[in-house]
């Protein structure tokens, strides 16, 4: 079932210094899988989460400019969340701490290399390189 | 008749802010948006249960159109139990968009953490979580 609901009230009629407000173009909000009235006792299908696109590291100093490609895959009880560019790796016991683990494997993978970068060899060199692609230091 | 379609922007925004309440109100004479009653706990009197939230997002450095996505995740199980959908559109990558989203009651069927995970053109940009617990028998 898919309910729609409104979205907040749109501003006023766009004044010429009101950048914020003009900006805010939010139009309308689906809310899927809400159920009948039973549903919180219903028992949910699970959610297949294979990648996603990260766009933050998790830390101030770092600026995601193009997104990271993660992967998760399942070891036993264990999730991996693997970068896929760095073969960089973070573990959970489910995604959101697999990602959590990874985006701060990966933050720290920059400062090391960052502060390493005139000695590392030619992989780490390639993987330095993708770092300084995809994230900005502010 | 002339139908516009603008490509989705390759700029990765940022989250600057996600926030849980009981109610978000605009303002209907400022604007201003006002959160009551912020919270990352619900204390439960028996499971399965729903509650009705707000969520508060604000981001920046966004520049053009973004198909945005909330996903609410039971994270221990990562199953979604429900989604919201809309567009934004930023013109200026220095201002900030803010937005509310007022859920109806979201299902919370065991003791755990959840999340409300943000998405940007698919590009995972952040989450806030809850965390439900059993209410203590004085």
């Amino acid at each position: 079932m898919v309910t729609k609901i409104q979205q907040i009230a749109q501003p006023p009629a766009r004044q010429p210094n009101d950048v914020e407000a003009s900006d805010q173009e939010f139009r309308e909000i689906l809310l899927s899988g809400l159920m009948p009235p039973d549903y919180a006792a219903m028992d949910w299908p699970p959610a297949v989460l294979d990648q996603v696109l990260l766009g933050t590291v998790r830390d101030g100093r770092l600026r995601v400019q193009s997104p990271i490609t993660v992967k998760f895959t399942q070891e036993g009880q264990n999730i991996i969340a693997e970068g896929v560019e760095f073969n960089e790796f973070g573990f959970g016991e489910n995604p959101s701490e697999a990602l959590v683990d990874l985006q701060h494997a990966i933050a720290e993978l920059y400062f090391t290399l960052e502060k390493e970068h005139y000695r590392l060899g030619r992989d780490l060199q390639r993987v330095w390189a993708k770092l300084q692609k995809k994230i900005h230091k502010l | 008749m002339t139908t516009e379609s603008r490509s989705p922007s390759q700029i990765v925004s940022v989250l600057v802010a996600a926030l849980v309440c009981d109610v978000a109100v605009v303002d209907p004479s400022t604007r201003k948006k006002n959160l009551i009653g912020i919270f990352d706990r619900v204390n439960v009197g028996k499971f399965p249960t729903t509650r009705s939230m707000s969520l508060y997002l604000k981001v920046t450095d966004a520049e053009g159109d973004y198909d945005t996505e909330v996903r609410y995740v039971q994270v221990g199980s990562g199953k979604v139990l429900a989604q919201a959908q809309g567009k934004l559109h930023s013109a200026n990558r220095l201002a900030s968009i803010d937005l509310l989203i007022q859920f109806p009651p979201l299902p919370i069927p065991a003791e755990g953490r959840y999340e409300f995970q943000i998405r940007a053109n698919s590009v995972f940009l952040g989450a806030t979580f809850i965390d439900a617990v059993p209410r203590r028998q004085s």
